[in-house]
């Protein structure tokens, strides 16, 4: 039995070759997903390993300096030296550390990444933890003036600079400088997970990052080999002054491990939504194979069960062809998907989310979850064809003169129909009921809609082949006639087929659609939001030096400059001094809101609100909330606000003292204060957004040349007028989607792919109707327009119902987040013809190889064939 | 004298090259005459049905000419070859003849549809009497027994009125009565409709059917016999292939000589 199993399957290769595939595909995404998060990992434990002391002293992010000294803690020279003298202690050094500095490349473009931090430090070696290289000089020497610099080399190689280059530095305090690259060097081995390192002398870093004191951020503990690291840990906490930590480099290894892998694992649940559409996709077309198979192999096994196999035997027999197939698929696909994470990686990388030089790694997590899946959903896919195989009698099969057989659409369209309308249900409860949760509602309304139609379309999609087949025989005359018949010849393999390309279709749809309201939307808000001429800022909204103001202010045309200031805080929860620590240690942004800080009287000269309920703010600690988010939060005027700030190391106390509404157009931030509370408490360095108001009659096409040439020193920032910055804010809208688009185009792929194959399969199956119709009447270009338009007629059906059951589901997911800002609908209907053209192109373009065969089928062999 | 509705000239088929090459045909030459039943027959292997594919441009001759009137097949590209065979020649097959999808009369008209034509009613309605299926026409082919998909098949080869029909073992899948039927009507549209058909087959009652009988052996015409009864056929074929023909005599007599006393 086995030798028939392996001898039946090496003689359809090219039939399992198609089946094959569709595992890989389905199986890469789901081993990609757990490669790349497992390189991600690698990258940063590399980091990990060579940038950590054996005892880091540094800002305790968790804890409240209060005292009447306002601004960050930092230690002084006399800390180090007590540290020095902690038993255990072999050396210590002040580290300067800062955010925001890039080196501008040689066409000017600063190095800005989205990602990864962009840091700065004081330049000292000492080992790292356990002794293993920290601070490490890979070429060149060390900086030993203030105007020389050592960079790490990725950054050195994407800048385009070589080691003696005079090159530009953005810093985030004291704007953008002009120094000498000495030399390159990282952290240990020298990976960086796309963040930069710029090392300058102390005396450079102190006046850069902290104003010129002679203090430090933090401090670098060595201790000796034999030292009990936490007990060292903590006698150095003891002399250390309010608001710093010392941590013993397990601990710091241990949460920085389990940070960096929730933020991972965030990027992986993304991955394998992905990878779970390929699968249910791949599913449909690894069914439908075997479906094809069994039923061309009717009488084959009908034959081994005349031979007196049993049921038993026959089904084993599919299943471990089906196991084969799977093992096989399995394992090619796990290796696809480490291409795919390359491929992956690549992309992110082009897209600003360089996670530098990472280690391929193929983690025992990685094979288990592809292996596992493939192996499964390929055996789960068998089943009921295995079933059906063995209610094949003997007899039946074997004086049967064809597979045909009419296919009834029976127990599934009713499935499929009772499915999607329980999904429609569910879809217009959480649309147009009130009821808890509507999203959810709403989600699995459309998650079982979809299914439902998918697995009833043989049944939906009648009125669609029955256009097409119009159309065809108004243009192709008895070809388009033919191909029409043979389309619905086998319904329920036309439409899982059709299936998968709907699936697609839906989610790209939805997409599109949801796209385009978001674009729309936010469109829209920003022109009614946004006040002034001309506006400043960076990509990413991150923020920017305060020297960007300063230089724009001189430019004669300019008038007022307003600036907005912005802070991330944590809120408090009732009763409690601090935010708990898994608030601070969430990746998602759940828990942290952005304050926006501005002058009372220039807010409205920059984002236009109105004041509905009680005053603006004025003194520092009064704040104004918009009305939504006050009332989803349930504030009120004269309401008590407690929110951390981890980067002041304080806690804030805001009090509501106005609710304002800003009509239709929505801002930045929701909550406003003073420029002075950010102030008071060490924030507000930097800037995340400038309004420009022009001179009354100033000329604005030289206005924005000279502001232009202004800020050429920094390319961070651009000069916007409201058009522009629309534009910008609808770059991270475009990003996303293209993002999104570049997944789903995966599972287009498979489908087209299921189209090629059952194409290929049928052919093989119709070989000699085929001898028949080259001998009596069609030419081979007839035969081959005839299988394109077959091919055509399925990739349409799909196509059809997908961007229809798209439409739907886009615009009740806009109508579901109209509160949440997507107020306005728009429906791209020619990029939704465009997606049913190019499902059509899909369809030829899957159909050259099947009609080239069929095309070439010899006359005499297929009339001779059995 | 008639102008032949085809000829073959020296016909050579060889397969393969070296120590392999078989000798399907072997020097042919035959001219089949308009509004004539000829039957090819001869043992299998003997050549007879690769003479047919020749002639019919199926396929192409190492040697040698084959002509539908005075068209030389040959020379003929694909897609002038499939014209040539839609338009001038009807084709008969052994089995699985009708496209399963369309109906008995949409099979029927296949090639005149596939070629834009119309078919001339009253030779439409001729054909359609001929073979008895008027009351069959919206059937698909799953819903006829042989016989009577094989005369769909039949009624498709001549709707078109093309020059020559070429039926390869139309009833070789037969049982007898519906074989009887095919025979029939093949034999029908000779005499009434003025049909040329030229039939290969192996068995003795149908080329008892024909005008002329051809039989090949070994890639050669050996036989030509002009209006063959079923017993010059069988004795023909018994000292052709002894061995064959007196088993296949054995086991098919009674049940053909049945049938054509009937």
């Amino acid at each position: 039995m086995r030798k028939a199993t392996f001898g039946s399957l090496w003689s359809r290769k090219l039939r399992l070759l198609m089946a094959v595939t569709a595992i890989v595909l389905g199986v890469a995404f789901v081993s990609a997903s757990f490669v790349f998060s497992d390189m991600l990992k690698g990258s940063f434990d590399q980091i990990i390993k060579g940038s950590i002391p054996d005892v880091q002293v540094a800002p305790d992010t968790s804890a409240q300096v209060d005292g009447a000294q306002a601004g960050r803690s930092r230690l002084t020279p006399e800390v180090i030296e007590r540290v020095k003298q902690v038993p255990g202690v072999t050396s210590a050094h002040g580290e300067i550390a800062g955010m925001g500095v890039m080196m501008i490349d040689t066409k000017g473009k600063a190095l800005a990444t989205f990602g990864p931090p962009q840091l700065g430090f004081n330049w000292a070696t000492a080992p790292a933890y356990g002794g293993q290289d920290g601070v490490t000089l890979y070429s060149g020497h060390e900086p030993q003036a203030d105007d020389q610099i050592v960079v790490d080399p990725e950054s050195l190689r994407k800048s385009g600079h070589s080691l003696g280059d005079r090159v530009k530095v953005i810093t985030p305090n004291a704007g953008t400088i002009e120094v000498t690259v000495v030399g390159t060097g990282a952290f240990g081995e020298g990976g960086t997970a796309g963040a930069s390192y710029t090392f300058f002398t102390t005396q450079r870093a102190q006046e850069l990052f902290l104003g010129g004191e002679n203090t430090f951020t933090g401090a670098w503990v060595v201790t000796a080999p034999d030292a009990d690291r936490v007990k060292v840990a903590s006698d150095i906490q003891q002399v250390l002054p309010a608001g710093y930590a010392a941590r013993d480099g397990d601990s710091l290894a241990k949460e920085q491990e389990t940070s960096i892998g929730q933020a991972l694992n965030f990027v992986n649940i993304f991955l394998l939504v992905f990878a779970g559409i390929s699968l249910l996709v791949a599913t449909f077309l690894i069914v439908n194979t075997f479906t094809i198979l069994v039923a061309q192999r009717s009488r084959e096994l009908a034959m081994f069960r005349a031979m007196g196999a049993s049921r038993g035997q026959i089904r084993g027999m599919v299943l471990a062809e089906a196991l084969v197939m799977g093992v096989v698929g399995s394992i090619i696909g796990l290796f696809a998907g480490v291409l795919l994470a390359q491929v992956i990686k690549v992309a992110m990388a082009a897209g600003g989310w360089d996670i530098g030089d990472a280690p391929i790694s193929l983690g025992l997590n990685a094979v288990i979850a592809s292996l596992a899946t493939g192996i499964v959903v390929t055996l789960i896919a068998a089943l009921g064809p295995a079933r059906r195989a063995t209610r094949i009698a003997p007899i039946e099969a074997m004086t049967r003169a064809q597979t045909e057989s009419d296919q009834g659409l029976g127990r599934r369209a009713v499935v499929g129909v009772a499915m999607a309308l329980a999904g429609a249900a569910a879809l217009v409860l959480g649309l147009f009921v009130d009821v808890p949760s509507p999203v959810t509602w709403a989600g699995v309304g459309m998650a079982l809609a979809m299914i439902g139609v998918a697995v009833a379309t043989p049944m939906l999609g009648r009125p669609v082949v029955w256009l097409v087949g119009k159309v065809y025989r108004a243009l192709f005359g008895e070809v388009g006639k033919l191909a029409e018949l043979n389309s619905v010849r086998q319904p329920r393999r036309t439409a899982a087929t059709a299936s998968a390309l709907m699936i697609g279709l839906t989610l790209v749809s939805l997409m599109a659609i949801f796209g385009a309201s978001s674009s729309k939307s936010v469109a829209e808000q920003v022109n009614s939001t946004v006040r002034g001429d001309f506006m400043v800022a960076r990509q990413g909204f991150q923020e920017f030096p305060a020297q960007v103001n300063e230089s724009v202010s001189k430019v004669e045309q300019v008038d007022r400059v307003y600036a907005m200031k912005a802070a991330m805080v944590y809120n408090v929860p009732e009763g409690q001094a601090m935010p708990p620590q898994e608030y601070l240690n969430d990746v998602t942004g759940r828990h942290m809101t952005v304050v926006g800080g501005m002058e009372a009287d220039s807010l409205d000269q920059a984002f236009p609100q109105r004041i509905t309920e009680g005053r603006m703010f004025s003194a520092p600690g009064e704040m104004i909330v918009e009305a939504d988010t006050a009332a989803a939060e349930k504030l009120g005027l004269g309401s008590v606000q407690r929110v951390y700030s981890p980067q002041a190391q304080r806690v804030l106390t805001l009090t509501v003292v106005g609710i304002y509404t800003r009509g239709d157009g929505s801002a930045i931030v929701e909550k406003w204060v003073s420029t002075k509370t950010l102030t008071d408490i060490g924030l507000g360095q930097q800037d995340m957004f400038l309004s420009i108001h022009l001179k009354p009659g100033a000329d604005h096409a030289a206005a924005r040349k000279a502001l232009d040439e202004t800020l050429a020193d920094m390319p961070l920032v651009s000069v916007m007028d409201v058009n522009e910055y629309t534009d910008l804010v609808l770059q991270q809208v475009d990003q996303t989607m293209a993002l999104l688009y570049a997944l789903l185009a995966l599972s287009i792929v498979i489908a087209v792919l299921g189209i090629v194959n059952t194409l290929g399969l049928s052919i093989v199956e119709r070989t000699r109707e085929l001898g028949l119709l080259r001998a009596i009447a069609l030419t081979r270009g007839q035969v081959r327009r005839m299988i394109t338009l077959e091919s055509v007629v399925i990739s349409l059906l799909g196509a059809i119902v997908g961007v229809g059951l798209g439409t739907v589901f886009g615009i009740s997911l806009q109508r579901l987040m109209a509160d949440d800002g997507i107020n306005r609908l728009d429906v791209p209907v020619g990029q939704l013809v465009a997606f049913v053209i190019a499902a059509a192109v899909v369809g030829v373009l899957a159909a050259v190889w099947p009609a080239h065969r069929a095309a070439r089928t010899n006359v005499l062999e297929a009339i001779a064939s059995e | 004298m008639s102008v032949p509705a085809a000829t073959a000239e020296h016909l050579v088929k060889t397969y393969g090259t070296g120590d392999a090459q078989v000798v399907a045909l072997d020097d042919v030459s035959v001219e089949v005459l308009p509004a004539r039943l000829t039957a090819v027959m001869g043992p299998s292997g003997s050549g007879k049905s690769t003479l047919m594919h020749c002639m019919a441009g199926l396929d192409r001759p190492t040697s040698g000419r084959a002509l539908i009137g005075s068209t030389d097949v040959g020379t003929l590209k694909d897609a002038a070859l499939t014209k040539l065979r839609r338009e001038r020649i009807g084709f008969i097959f052994q089995q699985f003849n009708l496209v399963a999808t369309l109906t008995a009369k949409e099979n029927i008209l296949l090639p005149l549809a596939i070629a834009g034509r119309k078919p001339d009613p009253e030779w439409y309605d001729a054909v359609i009497e001929a073979v008895g299926l008027a009351d069959r026409l919206s059937h698909k082919p799953s819903q006829l027994s042989g016989g009577q998909q094989q005369r769909v098949a039949c009624a498709r080869a001549l709707v078109g009125r093309p020059e020559i029909v070429f039926a390869d073992e139309p009833t070789g899948n037969l049982d007898s009565t519906s074989a009887g039927e095919v025979l029939n009507f093949l034999r029908h549209s000779v005499d009434d409709l003025g049909q040329t058909v030229v039939m290969v087959t192996h068995d003795p009652v149908s080329a008892s059917y024909a005008d002329r009988a051809l039989f090949l052996a070994d890639g050669r015409i050996v036989e030509d016999v002009e209006d063959p009864t079923h017993d010059q056929v069988l004795e023909t074929m018994r000292r052709l292939d002894p061995r064959r023909t007196g088993r296949a005599e054995a086991v098919r007599l009674p049940r053909h000589a049945e049938t054509t006393e009937a």
